[in-house]
């Protein structure tokens, strides 16, 4: 029977549970009420007279990936070990009710007007670059300009052009066969379906055949847009906003001297409502490049979009300002992690180009396909050229081959040739099964 | 079917039966694990390769009496290798002998019936009898790709298999669930907000020390410590590509062990070398020069 007292107790330390969870929410954790109410739970079975206990089960529940362990300590010390606790704001109350994608603007919206980027805290791994962690104190370095671009008079004659470049692109560099397997005309032997369709009939009349399914590429972005690549930026814009909502599973990052996910600006927008709110949220235009710290920022806290289904398209003139050894490593370490490293290099427009600029030199070892910012406008050529340059593709007929009723052909068995002897069906289909494992 | 099994121990005592397992880990192990086993939910247990994650799952199976039922994970694994598959060879011989005698859909029935079914690693886990759960061990999960996740995901929801042929078989209580991860490459949000969340890595030098002298019985006290150092500056350098787990810190023990060593010096470094790096370029790097290095350093 538990006490009055201790009833009151227990509510008051659910109370602190849930507001500690939103607390971790606001420091950017990902805190589901699911994981509120494991959390309680957790406390209730663990106990929380131990104070290591109590730590570990509410991290335990809580936090689901190792890179959010440093901001869970930050967040436990300061709201269980310091004494002090933070008032839950009038302001919460109604932010639950408004729906998700304004409450993101709104909060970009006002760091934006203090001079703090929002991102400084998400998806950081222990210790974070330099530049998040001076960005997150409001100090910005001296080669750092906060600039806006504005996108006024921006036409749509590009646009068909770049987004067939695009799906040609992802299309053609899809050439990983997974182990899965569809039905298909051609290919290795379907037992399973083979003898399913033989049952229906009492006869082994047919054989089913199944291949493997050429897994589907994902697109990420990298795009260039410092001071160096500023005469290009409608162009580029086109290319994000296409590749943001043409090319599924995609994710478009901008960087000059920091690093920034615009994916949520583009998607489900117009390309003027997507350059409009491009203009408004992204102050880093026309800065200093560091391709180098791009791509570690990019290592560090988005390597879930780096998979062996991955393609990073980088676009950028490569003239690098920070080191180069890490731009070298980082490259390198990206190649290993990514299917296949396109570089789009507007510079390579004009005949005669080499890739000359330090930092081109130092990523061109790891990458696939070298191009000019023109391969999005003339599509068929880069089809070419960027075929030959990848190698060939997954052979026709891979994939599905069903017609237009949606079944796929099945294949006769080959009927015994005349003047043979009458071999009945089970060993022709394991005759035809031993071809196939000799060829 | 009426029969009770073991309630769970308070956390010292789970704390306990794991440590006299010859289990050497931080408390937060025991939490993990007592939180997964009184909550009902899969433990997710993420870290370096080598730092014991599939050994916690033996333990704690044997900790509870749980069998072990292991799902050893790869790129493209599917329905038919995880849950279930139909035997053809020995169907298509059923039919062939049966094709004389009897009707087509007699044999049918046959055929589709339990003897000719494989039951892959999550039906058994499904089908377990006996008074305790079974422990299912899905191990390397980041080996295996999105789609399998989505489809352990809807298993983890239900514990139940349908068989189109047959019927739908449930489970008739929980299996333990433990899921580990060398972190290649990331798991989708959907598994990791049904799972609980442990991180394993590098033990620090005493933890170390400690495992070293309960699994490898015998060593001196001197050659284990220095073993421990070296392990430990090796992992802080980051010139391996593949860095040393406590697997390989034990088997460099027992070797040295073996060889009758009771001091590191130049020549049992030199011939044991293969314990400790696991690539080519690991065994040259140490080869050349650091291990000298590091003798030095340790001897000092």
């Amino acid at each position: 029977m538990i006490s009055q007292e201790g009833r009151r107790y227990a509510e008051r330390l659910e109370t602190k549970l849930v507001e500690f969870c939103r607390l971790l929410r606001d420091a950017k954790l990902s805190v589901t009420p699911s994981e509120t109410i494991d959390a309680v739970r957790a406390v209730g079975q663990a106990g929380f007279s131990d104070e290591q206990v109590f730590h570990d089960a509410l991290r335990i529940c809580v936090v689901k990936r190792s890179e959010d362990f440093e901001t869970f300590e930050k967040e436990f010390r300061s709201y269980w070990q310091s004494g002090r606790k933070r008032a839950i704001t009038a302001d919460w109350a109604s932010k639950g009710r408004r729906s998700r994608r304004r409450r993101a603007d709104e909060s970009r919206r006002a760091s934006l007007e203090k001079g703090v980027a929002t991102r400084a805290v998400s998806g950081s791994s222990s210790g974070g670059t330099n530049e998040t962690r001076r960005a997150a104190l409001g100090v910005f370095s001296p080669l750092e300009r906060t600039q806006r671009k504005s996108f006024d008079g921006l036409g749509t004659k590009e646009v068909p052009s770049v987004r067939r470049a695009l799906k040609r692109m992802t299309r053609r560099l899809a050439t990983n066969r997974g182990r899965r397997s569809i039905a298909s005309r051609g290919g290795r032997i379907d037992l399973g379906r083979t003898f399913r369709s033989a049952l229906g009939r009492g006869e082994l009349l047919t054989v089913e055949r199944e291949n493997r399914i050429v897994s589907r590429i994902r697109l990420v972005v990298l795009c260039d847009i410092s001071g160096s690549m500023d005469g290009h930026s409608d162009r580029l814009v086109k290319i994000l906003h296409q590749s943001a909502n043409r090319i599924p599973a995609s994710k478009v990052f901008v960087f000059s001297t920091r690093l920034s996910e615009i994916g949520d600006h583009l998607k489900g927008r117009s390309l003027r409502s997507a350059a409009s709110e491009v203009s408004r949220n992204v102050e880093i235009w026309s800065s200093g490049t560091r391709i180098g710290s791009a791509l570690e920022r990019l290592l560090d806290g988005y390597s879930r979009y780096l998979g062996s289904h991955t393609v990073l398209l980088i676009i950028s003139d490569g003239w690098e300002l920070g080191e180069l050894d890490l731009l070298t490593d980082r490259m390198r370490e990206v190649r290993r992690r990514v299917s296949k490293v396109v570089w789009v290099n507007p510079l390579a427009d004009s005949p005669g180009f080499e890739p000359a600029a330090a930092g081109m030199k130092a990523a061109l070892p790891n990458i696939d396909f070298l191009g000019g910012l023109d391969i999005f406008t003339r599509p068929r050529e880069f089809e070419r050229v960027f075929g030959k340059a990848i190698g060939p593709g997954p052979a026709w007929g891979a994939g599905r081959t069903t017609n237009r009723q949606g079944r796929s052909g099945a294949q006769l068995l080959p009927s015994a040739k005349p003047g043979s002897f009458d071999l009945n069906p089970t060993i022709r289909l394991a005759s035809l099964l031993c071809e196939q494992d000799d060829s | 079917m009426g029969e009770r099994r073991a309630a769970v121990p308070s956390l010292e005592r789970l704390a306990q039966l794991i440590e006299k397992r010859g289990y050497v880990g931080d408390p937060e192990i025991v939490t993990a694990v007592y939180l997964s086993l009184t909550l009902g939910k899969p433990l997710l247990v993420e870290g370096e390769p080598g730092c014991g994650k599939t050994e916690l799952a033996k333990v704690v199976s044997d900790v509870r009496s749980a069998e072990l039922i292991r799902l050893q994970c790869y790129e493209g694994l599917d329905a038919r290798s995880t849950i279930y598959e139909w035997d053809y060879l020995k169907q298509l011989l059923k039919i062939r002998m049966e094709e004389a005698r009897a009707q087509s859909n007699e044999i049918e029935t046959e055929v589709f019936g339990e003897r000719f079914l494989l039951k892959r690693p999550l039906l058994r886990a499904v089908l377990a009898k006996g008074p305790n759960p079974p422990l299912l061990l899905i191990d390397e999960i980041d080996r295996a790709d999105e789609e399998f996740e989505g489809l352990l995901l809807e298993f983890l929801g239900e514990f139940q298999v349908t068989v189109p042929e047959i019927g739908t078989f449930k489970a008739e209580r929980r299996p333990i669930v433990m899921i580990t991860s060398n972190r290649t490459r990331e798991l989708g949000d959907g598994l990791r907000r049904r799972c609980l969340y442990l991180y394993l890595t590098y033990p620090s030098a005493e933890k170390e020390l400690e495992i070293v002298k309960r699994k490898v019985p015998g060593i001196g006290d001197k050659l284990a410590r220095q073993i421990v150092e070296v392990m430990e500056k090796l992992r802080k350098d980051d010139s391996m590509v593949k860095k040393p787990g406590i697997q390989e810190t034990l088997d460099w023990s027992a070797a040295l062990l073996a060889l009758g060593r009771k001091d590191l010096d130049r020549v049992s470094l030199m011939e044991t070398a293969g314990c400790v790096a696991k690539s080519a370029e690991d065994l040259m790097w140490l080869r050349g020069g650091v291990w000298d290095e590091l003798l030095l350093e340790t001897n000092s």
